[in-house]
């Protein structure tokens, strides 16, 4: 069968003494029996591990901090969109999460698609609100 | 007491100065709110799962951590049978509809009880630990993006372990150069 071929993009690259998720992720999915993955690593600091692993991560553009606010971060989409036509985003830090899921529609009319849980689920299950989630499921 | 950040951080307070300090140095760091809570000691218990947003669990792998580093993060872990963690998190799922990864942080007192201390709305950097024991969650989350339907995962191998590791990677100071001035490499 021959394998679909997507292009993943993807941040979580400091692979650190406290990782983030992105270079695991990218080993499930560079291990993929279905996918035929190109991995467009998204990183926010220069030296994240990632950045230099070529055997996973096939391309990494520098992405501004979620704080910086939506405007910036969703420029930088667009253009490494026009460099790489990505697929599929995965944000993989807590901090990005909102700003990906408020952007949910504008990053789908690109033809970008995330699989995240909406704002709803997302608000709900903070630590702070644990107590109440917990009797109400 | 644990005093803990929204976000990031948490610290074992053991009187009411400490939880004062604690409340100061992580509100400075990471903002408001901050959370107070019980310690609850036992042992640090997690699943990865991920729902396909109608309610279904495409697939779970609990874990149990092996070994903490000092700042309270797995350094090593082993995939449990554990009906109780399964259930939980099959009931989660079903009953928010959970759309995406989750990683379900918990603590198993010595009676067996289970505590919920955390829920990740995401992938956890220990998930090659569940494509090692059978369920490839990163493909599966890829493929339910590109609209795909999919069979939920029935099982995974247990006793699966993984072992974190440093190591020294060498590179050219040229890419590190062009990283930092041109944002791409």
């Amino acid at each position: 069968m021959e394998k679909i071929k997507v292009n993943v993009a993807l941040s979580g690259l400091n692979n650190i003494d406290n990782p983030g998720p992105g270079i695991p992720v990218i080993r499930g999915l560079k291990e993929s029996k279905i996918l035929d993955v190109r991995v467009i690593g998204l990183s926010y600091e220069n030296l994240e591990p990632g950045i230099y692993m070529h055997d996973l991560v096939d391309k990494t553009y520098k992405v501004p901090y979620p704080s910086d606010g939506f405007e910036p971060f969703l420029d930088r989409i667009r253009y490494i969109h026009e460099q790489e036509n990505i697929q599929v985003l995965i944000p993989n830090f807590d901090s990005e999460l909102f700003t990906v899921m408020k952007s949910e529609k504008i990053l789908q009319d690109m033809g970008i698609r995330t699989f995240l849980p909406t704002l709803k689920q997302f608000e709900e299950r903070h630590k702070s609100n644990l107590p109440e989630y917990g009797e109400k499921y | 007491m644990v005093v803990k950040g929204k976000f990031y951080d948490a610290h074992i307070a053991y009187d009411r100065d400490q939880v004062s300090i604690f409340f100061n140095k992580i509100a400075a760091k990471w903002g408001l709110p901050i959370v107070i809570q019980e310690f609850v000691r036992g042992t640090e218990v997690n699943v990865v799962a991920l729902g396909d947003g109608k309610g279904n669990t495409i697939g779970a792998v609990p874990m149990r951590k092996t070994y903490i580093t000092d700042k309270g993060k797995g350094w090593g872990g082993i995939t449990l049978q554990d009906q109780t963690m399964m259930d939980l998190t099959q009931k989660i799922i079903s009953q928010t509809q959970w759309r995406g990864g989750m990683e379900l942080e918990l603590i198993r007192t010595s009676k067996n009880e289970l505590y919920m201390i955390e829920i990740n709305p995401r992938l956890p950097a220990w998930v090659y630990l569940a494509v090692a024991a059978g369920q490839n969650l990163p493909e599966a989350l890829v493929l339910l993006a590109l609209g795909k339907e999919l069979k939920p995962f029935s099982e995974y191998q247990v006793g699966k372990m993984f072992i974190r590791y440093s190591y020294d990677m060498i590179c050219d100071m040229k890419e590190f150069e062009e990283f930092s001035t041109r944002g791409e490499v």
